[in-house]
């Protein structure tokens, strides 16, 4: 089963004793992945499904680096006949492995197997803002429906701070540290219009809370904005960006957008 | 359940029957769907007259740091007024369970203005994305039998090359035969013809397509009008 990859790689399937060890290695690679009921039932509730053919180990000089898992299921065609796809997912690569090329050698290795199990397409649903749309395209997969995600938002303060705590773990170029920044979303929901200001500071490449000391804190960049239109300019931002210009525009234009900005901000941003 | 598992499917396949689609059985639904426990799982349903399933929804609880939220894996309605009470139905269940927010992912549905009118917010964060393993298997399931038409040889760059009878309204793999056109493309523009992204002429403009004698432009037009699919449906609970 064992196939020689490189000098000091090697890839298998994972071992029917080693699902404990697996569920570990996705939460220490995912920081978190999920909960032992969720892998129980991807793993082992899931039909047609058998951990030690469909789970693919890479090891780097007899150490588990990664992987990755194909899911095997029966589409429909428009006259109703079926053919046999896969689905990749939980691809990762433990901490100390990175940037050695074990991604790689886990997606390839599940597009061999896939191929010699009878799929005629793979499937991958990534989040477009994460690495796995930028990486996938190496391994044959083109970018090919987008679903539209809607959200109705019903607690707008448990919604800002989803929202911000998320941009918090994205990391800035050096150049915007010290920034500092405002943001006033609107809210509309059932109950009515919602509106809530958050100030950040940009430190060490991250995106920080702003403790306010209750003088007229000066800010760099002062967005006021929708929260549809927030979500579709980050949408737009990793996804279509000719349409960013666009969008930017035309929601200025409707004034359902306003930004304030100061010189500083002006020179990170352009990296004077 | 046994039973209603039954009449989703029936109204998965009945909705959605010219679309391209996962084979949904009673065990994938059990584990895709209703995850986890039953406890966290929910299930909205709206029903005719006579007791006759017209939608559903599927949506669980989901915990992001101390940020609940209701993940709707699945939602599918005959009509507008039943997408109407299945979200009314969802939102009002989620305001009692003190829900921070309701987030589900749509394939290109009809009604998408009742979402609006009901103030959720579309945008696209997740991309569905393909690799053509191998355009014979998926073109074999395709084929069917064609008394008369010319003879069409497809070539994919990377792949063997497959050669069709391409009748009026349907195409049948064949084998030893000189074809009388040849039509070459690569893997990513196949993909994005076979579901029905792009056009024919917009790629054979652009290039991307070539036909070897130009007589047969509405031969290979027709090969590939006859290809491919009409819709897709991949909702969210068979994402795995």
């Amino acid at each position: 089963m064992d196939k020689k990859m490189k000098r000091t790689e090697t890839t298998r399937t994972l071992r029917k004793n080693e699902g404990p060890a697996h569920f570990d290695m996705l939460n220490l690679c995912y920081a978190p992945w999920g909960s032992l009921e969720e892998w129980t039932r991807r793993y082992v509730h899931h039909p047609d499904f058998d951990i030690t053919e469909n789970v693919v180990v890479v090891e780097e000089s007899d150490k588990w680096a990664g992987g990755g898992t194909g899911w095997f299921r029966e589409a429909l065609l428009k006259n109703n006949k079926s053919v046999r796809v896969y689905g990749a997912g939980d691809l990762y690569v433990h901490p100390d492995h990175r940037g050695k090329g074990i991604y790689s050698t886990a997606m390839k290795s599940l597009n061999q197997r896939a191929k010699e199990k009878g799929a005629a397409l793979g499937f991958a649903y990534p989040s477009t803002y994460r690495l796995p749309a930028m990486a996938l395209p190496k391994y044959g997969f083109i970018e090919v429906f987008y679903p539209t995600t809607q959200v109705l938002v019903l607690n707008p303060e448990k919604f800002f701070k989803f929202l911000t705590s998320r941009a918090m773990k994205a990391f800035l170029p050096e150049r915007f540290n010290g920034l500092r920044l405002k943001l006033t979303v609107s809210f509309s929901t059932p109950k009515g219009r919602h509106e809530i200001t958050g100030r950040f500071r940009v430190e060490n490449g991250q995106v920080e809370e702003l403790q306010m000391t209750g003088e007229k804190e000066r800010m760099d960049l002062a967005i006021k904005t929708e929260a549809g239109i927030l979500l579709r300019l980050v949408s737009d931002y990793y996804l279509r960006k000719r349409r960013l210009l666009i969008l930017v525009l035309k929601s200025l234009f409707r004034r359902r957008l306003s930004v304030r900005f100061s010189m500083k901000f002006l020179k990170s941003f352009l990296g004077l | 359940m046994k039973q209603l598992i039954d009449e989703i499917i029936e109204l998965r396949n009945r909705i959605h029957q010219n679309d391209f689609r996962f084979i949904l059985t009673q065990d994938h639904w059990k584990v895709l769907y209703v995850p986890e426990n039953t406890e966290k799982s929910n299930l909205a349903t709206v029903r005719d007259n006579y007791g006759k399933l017209k939608g559903y929804a599927a949506f669980y609880s989901v915990n992001f740091g101390g940020v609940k939220a209701y993940d709707v894996r699945e939602i599918i309605a005959e009509d507008e007024n039943t997408l109407n009470q299945l979200l009314n139905q969802i939102t009002n269940k989620g305001m009692e369970d003190d829900v921070d927010f309701v987030f589900l992912k749509r394939c290109e549905e009809p009604f998408s203005h009742v979402f609006s009118e009901k103030r959720f917010s579309p945008f696209i964060e997740s991309v569905i994305m393909i690799s053509l393993f191998d355009p014979l298997k998926l073109l074999s399931v395709l084929s069917e039998k064609v008394e008369n038409g010319k003879v069409l040889r497809l070539m994919v760059k990377g792949f063997d090359h497959i050669d069709f009878k391409v009748g009026e309204k349907g195409i049948m793999l064949i084998a030893g035969e000189e074809p009388n056109v040849v039509v070459s493309t690569d893997s990513r523009t196949f993909t994005r013809l076979f579901f029905n992204r792009t056009s024919f002429r917009k790629e054979f403009l652009r290039g991307r397509v070539t036909v070897s004698r130009i007589f047969d432009l509405a031969l290979a037009s027709r090969f590939f009008k006859i290809m491919k699919q009409r819709g897709w449906y991949i909702p969210m609970g068979d994402w795995v």
